[in-house]
């Protein structure tokens, strides 16, 4: 079995890491003190050095989204932390925010460095009350101790820390949507480039505003610790997947829970060994690699390196996902499972864009009917058009996640639908 | 250029595409494309000499001896009449609006020397300002794009995904090829945009199918049906049947959601078209998303009335029948409309609308495009106001008050006898000033003119006034439409979004747009001379015309020595033709003094005029209460009401001996008149309206005149027939002509 590297959860189990005192004694705020000697060009080289990209599912690297904000200007500059996380499967930013707030609030300070800014927000989704406390009250820790607030550690800067709560949508994660929700306006989706200029030159209140997410933004602190270098070093995989990902392993294995996997570690040894394997007496049937957005993936091939460019060569139709792994033996009933996550998306949907709105109303309806035993057979047909008039046509990802579950569990698993739709009963007697 | 010869352009390229569609099946895709490149050369709007054409010509060229690239051409001779854009007639009014208005920015952008890009469209190639969103390009070369909520006055948000085209770029060092909606991405030098693809056409049919799952088929009993968007689209791009099978969703129908308009939930297809109109156009965000996801509708905060003084326009611009006028509903069919070209008559704004009427009945009035004045949009005042030339209690027969006392009907023969019979008679006994003469702000020029010659060469009296206050006349030193450009905008003791409408807007537009500076007050104060001394000549102040003088003359002062551009507004829909049309008692038309004017009048009108000033409206009803004026002539004008002190012309009116009064209803006025003459309203004639910037707009007859209603002109000159002198005016244009030929020429020129 291949090492699991512990970069940020080196210090997880310590007791009270959540309280400043013993988060300092673990070499806590080092890492700021560090980064406040440092040019925000030599922050931004580390992090390109480090090859890392951004955790929250998308992968973009995050040196270049840093280096895009504009330099010299007087403009004020926020960052954002995108803790929104909503994706079905994905839980690993709760429980980093739950155990160590310290090093989102520490990840803050040295982004807020590495772009000149001074304030940053942190976003976080309205159900997340408990990371949202505790997160909080960091923040407060960290003022008091003086690593916020005027005059930081006698740098002569002012910083600054909040924290927002969401309203309770899953669309505010995406990152624009989470800019207007920010603003104060309703939680939709904003042109991107081409149409608009960049969230790094004019986002939020047309200030160049950085969107990241919070283990990204965490992963900064051991980085700046141990050097961009030394960090490349971690990973077995591509050379352009480096470091370590947070997975919230969930579903039928023997030990779910939330995991630091070093990239590149096979998906095989992921599901035997980090997460126990499946429960006794059963098999895998199929998986999710990263949230349901990633869609249904089947047992073979299993021992693919997981990283950004792994999950793609093994057939996912968008890639690494945000760290959500769900794994189901041959006991799950898929057409209820993919059921129940358009009906997610349906209820998530803004409303914006056409196909989007109209195409997952219209898919939830189709499945509550095939569910209720009136399917027929040329459903699946239908589905799969849907699909692909919503496909490349919407305006955010939502529409785009929405239907890779679809289209993956008609692609695998034509048969249980096909079983609903002849006898109105599932293949699959729990 | 005229707004018509740029529909007529915009026609000739269709044209030329149908053509090209409609050419023998031998015809090649590769000629078609060549064709149509030369053709579009050809055209003024992409090249504007016959070099460039030629150029354009030879771009084309190598085309057919290069190796079919694009999916259209590899479909060969494949393409069917489906193929075919949509013609020009199948455009909805508002479909060739906004066309127009891309191609009229575009062409002012190249005049102002903006910088160009170069693109081609289905293989024509076109140049547009750098900047211009694809669409704006696709419209350009004459192709078809569908859309719901792109708007070319609203900011493009990419919702309704129906204008998704198929572009090829160099990016990354890579030639690409992908679909994108084409009403948010800006052209870029050297795309390829291609709007029939077979990609491209499944989309549209795709999102189209999406649009109409939810959406009812109601169509036979909506008022859109015949002139919606979403059907045409249908028709054009759309599947010719749904799979959707399942049950659509439900809303109360018709919910009102103010007294003019109805919603209904259940035909939206959240275009946000009306949301943003009220974000960005008229300011007031009435109207605003509520829930999300597929439940997402359309709504007032809280449920409260739809009171925006613009409301009208977001039923204009619903693409589908959501948002509907109550005034409208079940009033007629699009096909069974008549429309004619018409000035708007509540305010002296001076809107362009279009009056629609059926079986000679107005049923609906719509905003007209002019760019200088209203844009496309109207007021509600204006939208669902001119209702009244309906109505059933106008006059039809000329009134009569006989022996008993009362009002009765009579003929035009015996009442316009009895007119013309007292007229000569109070002359004869009291001189030709015991008779004074009242015109009208919202009579036509003509009616105006004629009037005031009648009363100056026939009766010989300058007792002649419109004004129902006393006010100066100062023409705006902007245009409506300059007003957008100012950086500070200082409006004075108006509710400018209803007093003046459409100057609303435009400073709405300056201020939420340009970001310049709106300070609005009661009075001519401190406030308003810092705001104007700090705005500089980059500034301008709008005062409402009933500000007392010594503010307007205070206001002027300030102007000259700040250098800000000073507006005085008018109220009515001609206040300033009335003016020009000389219905004052020391002006002659055009505004002229006495002394410059009366030589030239002298002999124009080949009567000597009087020499000496009238008296004005105040003084007229004071001298009918001391009985030096025996007889009142008003015409289109309620005192009783609309004057200042109503009491003292009530008391003038119970006073003066003979009363005659021209009107459309009978109003407290005409209650107190000897003889009242039903008149036609604006919708009913021709003429002139002059706004209040002074722009001459004409107004056409858009429905037969009610009863036995004449317009106000043709009583005017029955009656000079009557007192002797025929006239031989036989429409609104002779006697238009001869007012002009009624100012010296001097004045004339200076008055332009």
């Amino acid at each position: 079995m291949h090492e699991q590297h512990q970069i940020l959860y080196k210090h997880r189990f310590v007791e009270g890491i959540k309280g400043i005192d013993v988060y300092r004694n673990h070499g806590g705020y080092e890492a700021f003190r560090k980064a406040l000697t440092m040019t925000p060009e030599a922050i931004i080289d580390e992090v390109k050095l480090s090859g890392l990209r951004g955790r929250g599912g998308a992968g973009f690297p995050t040196h270049i989204k840093w280096a895009s904000v504009p330099k010299n200007t007087d403009q004020e500059h926020y960052l954002i932390i995108n803790a929104d996380e909503g994706e079905p499967g994905t839980a690993k930013d709760r429980d980093l925010m739950n155990n160590l707030p310290h090093l989102l609030v520490e990840g803050c300070l040295i982004g807020m460095l590495a772009i000149r800014a001074r304030k940053c927000y942190i976003y976080i989704r309205g159900e997340y009350a408990e990371p949202w406390q505790n997160v909080q009250r960091a923040i407060n820790e960290a003022y008091r101790a003086g690593f916020i607030g005027k005059n930081v550690l006698g740098s002569g800067m002012d910083f600054d820390v909040y924290t927002h709560l969401g309203a309770g949508s899953y669309e505010c994660g995406e990152e624009s949507a989470l800019i207007s929700s920010l603003m104060g306006e309703r939680g939709m989706p904003r042109l991107k480039a081409p149409s608009a200029p960049l969230y790094t030159v004019s986002g939020a209140w047309q200030k160049p505003t950085p969107v990241n997410n919070v283990e990204t933004i965490a992963t900064v602190v051991p980085i700046i610790n141990m050097g961009g270098a030394e960090y490349a070093k971690i990973g077995y995989g591509s050379p352009r997947s480096r470091g370590t990902k947070l997975t919230s392993i969930s579903g039928h294995v023997k030990k779910p829970g939330v995991y630091e996997i070093t990239l590149g570690t096979p998906m095989r040894e992921v599901i035997y060994d980090i997460a126990g394997g499946i429960r006794d007496g059963h098999t895998l049937k199929t998986y999710i690699p990263g949230g349901s957005s990633t869609g249904f993936m089947m047992p073979e091939p299993l021992d693919y390196p997981m990283d950004y460019e792994g999950v793609v060569t093994a057939g996912a139709m968008l890639g690494l996902g945000s760290g959500g792994l769900i794994v189901m033996d041959e006991t799950t009933p898929i057409v209820p499972v993919t059921k129940r996550l358009v009906d997610f998306y349906h209820h998530e949907s803004c409303g914006k864009c056409t196909p989007c709105r109209e195409g997952l109303n219209w898919l939830a309806k189709i499945y509550d009917r095939i569910l209720a035993g009136g399917g027929r057979p040329q459903d699946l047909d239908l589905i799969w058009d849907i699909c692909d008039n919503v496909r490349g046509k919407s305006f955010c990802g939502l529409g785009e996640g929405a239907i890779v579950p679809v289209m993956t569990s008609i692609k695998y698993f034509r048969d249980e639908y096909m079983s609903y739709i002849k006898s109105g009963r599932d293949l699959v007697m729990v | 250029m005229s707004e018509n010869d740029k529909n007529t352009e915009i026609h000739t390229a269709q044209t030329n595409t149908e053509e090209q569609a409609n050419a023998p099946k031998e015809s090649t895709d590769q000629q078609a494309a060549q064709q149509t490149i030369a053709e579009a050369g050809a055209m003024p709007a992409s090249a504007t000499t016959a070099q460039e054409a030629e150029a354009a010509g030879r771009v084309a060229d190598p085309q057919p001896t290069a190796p079919p690239v694009s999916s259209t051409q590899a479909d060969g001779g494949a393409r069917t009449v489906e193929d075919t854009p949509r013609s020009e007639r199948d455009r909805t009014p508002a479909e060739k609006a906004d066309a127009v208005k891309v191609q009229s920015d575009a062409e002012a952008a190249k005049a102002a020397g903006v910088e160009m890009t170069k693109v081609t469209v289905d293989g024509v190639e076109v140049e547009v300002p750098k900047g211009t969103l694809v669409i704006e390009a696709c419209f350009r070369a004459g192709a078809d794009v569908p859309y719901f909520c792109y708007h070319p006055r609203l900011t493009s948000i990419g919702a309704c995904r129906m204008c998704l085209v198929s572009v090829e770029l160099e990016m990354f060092g890579a030639r690409r090829e992908s679909i994108f909606t084409c009403c948010t991405v800006p052209v870029a030098e050297g795309m390829a945009i291609k709007t029939r693809t077979p990609e491209v056409k499944k989309a549209q049919n795709g999102m189209l199918e999406f649009l109409l799952a939810n959406h009812p088929l109601d169509c036979p009993i909506c008022d859109r049906g015949g002139e919606c968007p979403l059907q045409n689209m249908t028709v054009a791009y759309g599947p010719p049947t749904s799979r959707f099978i399942e049950e659509k969703r439900h809303f109360p129908k018709a919910y009102p959601i103010s007294d003019y308009v109805v919603l209904d939930r259940e035909r939206c297809i959240q275009c946000m078209r009306c949301t943003r109109f009220c974000e960005e156009i008229s300011g007031d965000g009435q109207l605003a998303l509520l829930n999300r996801g597929s439940s997402t509708e359309i709504g007032t905060f809280f449920g409260h009335d739809f009171t925006s003084n613009f409301s009208g326009n977001t039923i204009e611009i619903c693409p589908v029948g959501a948002l509907l006028s109550r005034t409208y509903r079940f009033a007629a069919r699009p096909w069974e409309i008549s429309s004619s070209d018409s000035i708007c008559s509540k305010c002296g704004n001076g809107c362009n609308v279009a009056l629609q009427t059926r079986l000679g009945e107005l049923v609906r009035v719509n905003g007209r495009t002019n760019e200088d004045v209203n844009e496309e949009w109207t007021c509600d005042r204006g939208k669902f106001g001119n209702y009244y030339v309906n109505d059933e209690s106008r006059l039809k027969h000329p009134l009569m008050r006989r022996a008993d006392g009362a009002l009765h009907p009579a003929s035009w023969d015996e009442a316009l006898a009895a007119v013309a019979e007292r007229i000569t008679r109070t002359k004869a006994e009291f001189g030709a000033d015991a008779i004074a003469g009242i015109g009208s702000t919202r009579c036509t020029v003509e009616d105006n003119y004629l009037f005031g010659k009648m009363l100056r060469a026939l009766v010989g009296t300058n007792n002649l006034d419109h004004r129902m206050l006393p006010h100066g006349f100062e023409p705006m030193q902007t245009t409506i439409a300059e007003i957008e450009h100012f950086k500070t905008i200082v409006s004075v003791g108006m509710k400018l979004d209803w007093d003046q409408p459409i100057v609303y807007l435009r400073v709405f537009k300056a201020y939420s747009k340009k970001g310049a500076n709106w300070i609005k007050a009661d009075v001519v104060d401190n406030t308003v001379t810092e705001a104007l001394r700090a705005g500089g000549a980059d500034a301008v102040l709008l005062l409402p015309h009933h500000l007392p003088q010594d503010q307007i003359d205070r206001a002027k002062k300030l102007c000259a020595s700040t250098g800000a551009k000073l507006n005085v507004l008018l109220p009515d829909c001609n206040s300033w033709g009335a003016a020009r049309a000389g219905i004052l008692p020391d002006r002659l038309p055009g505004l002229t003094a006495f002394r410059e004017g009366r030589a030239h009048l002298d002999s124009f009108w080949k009567t000597p005029l009087p020499t000496a000033s009238g008296l004005d409206s105040d003084g007229i009803f004071d001298a009918v209460s001391a009985g030096r004026v025996q007889m009142l002539y008003i015409m289109g004008s309620d005192p009783a009401t609309r004057f200042h002190d109503t009491e003292k012309a009530r008391r003038a009116l119970e006073a003066a001996p003979f009363v005659v009064v021209q009107e459309l209803f009978l109003t407290e006025t005409a209650k107190r008149a000897d003889i009242v003459l039903p008149a036609a309203s604006f919708a009913e004639k021709d003429g002139t309206f002059f706004n209040i910037e002074g722009r001459e707009q004409k107004i056409k007859q858009a429905m037969p005149v009610k009863g036995d209603a004449r317009p106000d002109w043709r009583i005017v000159a029955d009656l000079m027939g009557r007192l002797g002198t025929p006239v031989p005016y036989f429409s609104a244009r002779d006697i238009y002509r001869e007012y002009n030929r009624s100012i010296p020429k001097a004045e004339a020129v200076a008055a332009r």
